[in-house]
């Protein structure tokens, strides 16, 4: 490589470093001073404690919350992986041209900002005079989880040989089954990443939930309404095990993604070699 | 029986001078099935439109009906009117919180382009086998919640806060300033921490296909980096450049979160009048008349940003012939 | 009416509206045999079989399976099957389970579906391979799985859609003798598609020779390449020679070209043609020249075995002559 090359990759390198740094320094200091023995937010760090966890989990409205949120959350995966699934297949497998607009329809919620969607809906529901409560709120984190899931499965059903499907049902499989027997087995990894992402989606969702919840709290709303009240390391542990789930999940959504990249590439190449 | 006609759209086998080339696959019109099979097919995705056609589609249209209706307490009612949208337009605080909206969407959306940018490169041509981990960081930090993101930067630029700590411990100012929190740049610091892996993320796709050798290429037929930049580059990023940056400027200009928590008085923006006219006030059809103002603007921006990328695209061509 | 197990009436289709790929086909498949569609690319061989395993319905005309009309069966519920171009295992089931895929769906009874797929892997002689998986495989050894797969749910008709092209030349070699074995061993209706001449004459009963989405000819492999119906079928079958006549086209076919160098003595036979030699190409058991002749607006091309004598040098000044009784005339004037 030029001396060029090599120094733009240096200071480019560098950037990224300082990048990284703004990116995640912010979120280490909120996981460091969960810990923190005093109310202080602040350095000098005084030591660690998990007073601020005992406090919090012993709080019966935090554990509402959590126990909300995760419902929450499954239930939105669930029911992304089950219609995400379903348009994504009927999107990629019909050749019609109403497909297009289908995609446009499934996108639409991550094209409008969170506000409009979180109002709209609350006067819709006022409109009928639905109750608010954790289902008006399942509704709102479906919607807004949707397009996440969408793109992925939509991808990995056209990245998908045909080939297979068409062998599938040369061989007497129906649509369904060949879909079931075929199709699903090779898809249902990325998939499952797929329904992690719709997951934390819905375990951060904040701003359409602030609308459309009633009585119930979530995570994301039991923070908002500490950080009006008191300011102290309470919140910090409520974000803290935000982050830890969600980084969980992610690597998980990340790992699978990753396998099916090396999977494919693995096939791709041993077909390559077969010729050879 | 014309040779004239244009090619039959036939599934090409293998060209018998090239054995090992894997073959094609037939076209998407021989893949695909018969008629009714297409239709019957695309129904399989019809519940999930429906859902977000009752739940998206038709909450949306409502709300831009609201606008147009006669206000009323927490409700709307007949006869249509336009009153609510000469009140907004005519309201100064309209026009004041428009104006911090804007300022705000757009230094986050060019700040955060403009770092993205340089890291996205980076990462395609420089990052070796540093690359995955980088983009696992990058794509972690865009996960972590919205919320404690904004927490995070309340407790670092407040006067009680990291930075100030960290900055008097060093003894660069004698006692802890309030330059740093309550005033939009602490709002577009926050916004530009929640856009940027996004932007990463989507810069770096654009950068995928653009193989290394063509910038090599580029640079052995001569001109600068500027150059080099300038004609093959930049036309080829130029798309999801601006598209992350009216997405992003749609994110942060209808924010309503960060003016509340690190904003001062005056930096309120439109999103937080919104959000109040749903709550606290009440007047629903002004707040859909605010929606419908900062919706049809931002219509304007995708029409501008639209036409101004098909006119760019059209004088590149002209240049290069 | 026809006993044929596979006939196609009148198909026509088009893609796109107004360009046909497909035009008044009418051919019958009789029980047993191994048909070719043989055709470049682009003249609606594939199309065909498409049509015939249920993945497409024709713009126009009918299907008939043993006199059945199946144009509106869907590809689960027809008797065919169908070997794809790459053999298409299903990669996240082992070797046994790709072959008992379609027995299990036809649910045929557990104890019966082991024994047939031991049959299925002797018949492709694969003996022992059933737990290996498609990832382990060579093309060669795919393809034969995908054979097996597909004999083994007894089709009426098989269908090959270009099975060897993706496989090198030794293992295509190999497969076509297997394919003429599973033929006659499984007394199969065999259609095969192929832009290969060489498969076709070696594998088939008849060849039915495409060109631009028409049957040009329909023949038994020893008709279509000595006589040839069309200069189409004579250039694309044994790439023979086609050359201007008073009336109409002669076919000469490569290995009939007499040539001789100028310079050699002995009797120059009448009629024969002056040439420069313009290339030379070894091919093993002969050599194959391209000899400008200045009466003549293309080549002629020549097949001289290696045994005859040493090889004529480009730029050679030579005599092109033959047999008239060898050749073959066709009406009408040249396509090309």
């Amino acid at each position: 490589m030029s001396a060029r090359a090599g120094r733009t990759g240096l200071a480019g390198g560098l950037f990224t470093a300082l990048v990284l740094v703004f990116l995640l320094v912010p979120l280490g200091i909120v996981a460091l001073f969960s810990l923190h023995s005093s109310p202080s937010l602040t350095f000098p760090f005084e030591g660690f404690s998990t007073r601020w966890y005992s406090e919090v989990f012993g709080n019966e409205a935090f554990r509402e919350a959590l126990f909300n949120s995760l419902e929450l959350a499954l239930a939105t995966a669930a029911f992304t992986f089950v219609f995400g699934t379903a348009a994504a297949y009927g999107v990629t497998r019909s050749g019609s041209r109403l497909a297009g607009a289908g995609v446009a329809i499934f996108l639409l919620p991550i094209t409008l900002p969170l506000l409009f969607v979180g109002i709209a809906l609350l006067i819709a529901l006022r409109r009928v005079d639905i109750e608010l409560s954790l289902l008006t709120i399942l509704i709102g984190h479906t919607i807004i989880a949707f397009p996440f899931f969408f793109m992925i499965a939509r991808v990995a059903l056209e990245r998908l040989d045909p080939m297979l499907e068409e062998a599938a049902a040369d061989l007497g499989a129906s649509p369904w089954t060949a879909f079931r027997k075929v199709t699903l087995p090779q898809v249902f990894p990325v998939l499952l990443g797929a329904a992690a992402l719709a997951f934390m989606v819905s375990l951060d969702e904040f701003v359409v939930t602030f609308f459309v919840s009633g009585n119930e709290t979530t995570l994301p709303l039991f923070i908002f309404s500490r950080l009006r009240t008191t300011l102290n390391p309470s919140i910090n542990v409520v974000s803290t095990l935000l982050m830890t789930i969600t980084l969980v999940l992610f690597v998980f959504a990340f790992v699978m993604g990753i396998r099916a990249e090396r999977r494919r590439a693995r096939r791709a190449a041993s077909l390559l070699d077969a010729v050879q | 029986m014309s040779s004239s006609a244009s090619a039959p759209i036939e599934p090409p086998s293998v060209d018998p001078m090239y054995p090992g080339a894997p073959p094609d696959l037939p076209p998407a019109e021989a893949r695909s099935a018969a008629g009714p099979k297409n239709r019957r097919t695309l129904a399989i995705a019809a519940p999930a439109a429906g859902y977000l056609i009752l739940f998206l589609v038709v909450p949306v249209v409502t709300l831009l009906a609201y606008s147009v209706l006669t206000a009323g307490f927490f409700t709307v009612s007949g006869p249509l009117t336009l009153d609510n949208y000469k009140q907004a337009l005519e309201s100064d605080l309209t026009w004041q919180l428009g104006r911090n909206s804007l300022i705000v969407g757009g230094l986050t959306a060019a700040i955060s382009v403009l770092i993205a940018v340089p890291v996205a490169y980076w990462l395609r041509y420089h990052a070796g086998r540093w690359q995955l981990a980088v983009m696992f960081l990058v794509a972690v930090s865009m996960f972590a919640s919205y919320l404690v993101r904004i927490y995070a930067w309340r407790t670092i630029l407040g006067t009680n806060g990291v930075l100030n700590t960290a900055l008097i411990d060093l003894g660069l100012i004698d006692h802890p300033s309030s330059l740093f929190i309550f005033n939009q740049a602490a709002i577009v610091i926050a916004l530009v921490h929640i856009s940027v892996p996004y932007v990463v993320l989507v810069m770096f796709a654009a950068f995928r296909p653009i193989e290394p050798r063509y910038l090599e290429a580029a640079r052995d037929l001569g001109g600068g980096t500027v150059q080099r930049w300038r004609r093959v580059v930049l036309p080829l990023i130029a798309g999801p450049a601006i598209s992350s940056f009216i997405f992003i400027f749609v994110l942060a200009s209808a924010d309503y979160v960060t003016p509340q928590f690190l904003g001062g008085p005056g930096d309120a923006m439109l999103g937080v009048n919104i959000a109040a006219e749903f709550t606290a006030s009440g007047n629903w059809a002004m707040g859909a008349a605010l929606s419908g103002i900062m919706l049809a603007a931002y219509a304007l921006c995708f029409a501008v940003a639209a036409i101004g990328l098909r006119l760019a695209g059209l004088s590149k061509i002209r240049w290069t012939t | 009416m026809s006993s044929a197990t596979l006939s196609f009436r009148g198909i026509g289709h088009s893609y796109v509206e107004g360009e046909p790929v497909l035009r008044e086909i009418d051919l019958e498949v009789a029980d047993g045999e191994f048909v070719t569609l043989l055709g470049a690319s682009g003249c609606g061989k594939t199309t065909l079989l498409r049509i015939a395993a249920g993945f497409l319905a024709p713009s126009e005309g009918a299907v008939f399976l043993h006199g059945e009309d199946v144009t509106a069966v869907p590809p689960h519920r027809r008797a065919v099957n169908l070997v794809f171009q790459r053999a298409a295992l299903f990669p996240h089931l082992d070797v046994y389970d790709n072959l008992a895929f379609g027995l299990k769906l036809a649910k045929v009874p557990k104890g019966e579906i082991a024994g047939r797929v031991r049959e299925a892997l002797e018949l492709v002689r694969l003996e022992g391979y059933a737990h290996r998986r498609s990832g382990e495989l060579s093309g060669g050894q795919a393809q034969r799985v995908a054979l097996a797969r597909a004999l083994i749910n007894r089709p009426e008709v098989l269908l090959m859609d270009e099975p060897l092209s993706a496989l090198d030349l030794r293992v295509r070699l190999e497969m076509e003798a297997e394919l003429r074995r599973l033929h006659r061993e499984t007394a199969t209706t065999f259609v095969y598609v192929t832009h290969d001449q060489h498969e076709a004459l070696a594998l088939s009963d008849r060849i039915a020779v495409f060109d631009r989405g028409e049957i040009a000819q329909l023949g038994t492999p020893a008709e279509i390449y000595h006589q040839p119906a069309s200069a189409l079928t004579a250039r694309f079958v044994g790439d023979a020679n086609v050359l201007p006549g008073e009336d109409g086209l002669t076919v000469l076919r490569q290995e009939d070209v007499v040539l001789r160098a100028s310079s050699d003595a002995g009797e120059v036979p009448a009629g024969a043609l002056r040439g420069t030699v313009r290339d030379v190409g070894f091919r093993g058991a002969g050599y194959s020249y391209v000899v400008q002749c200045p009466q003549l607006p293309e080549p002629v091309k020549a097949e001289v075995p290696s045994d005859a004598g040493p090889p004529l040098g480009i730029g050679a000044a030579v005599t092109v002559s033959w047999d008239p009784a060898l050749t073959r005339t066709l009406p009408g004037e040249d396509e090309a």
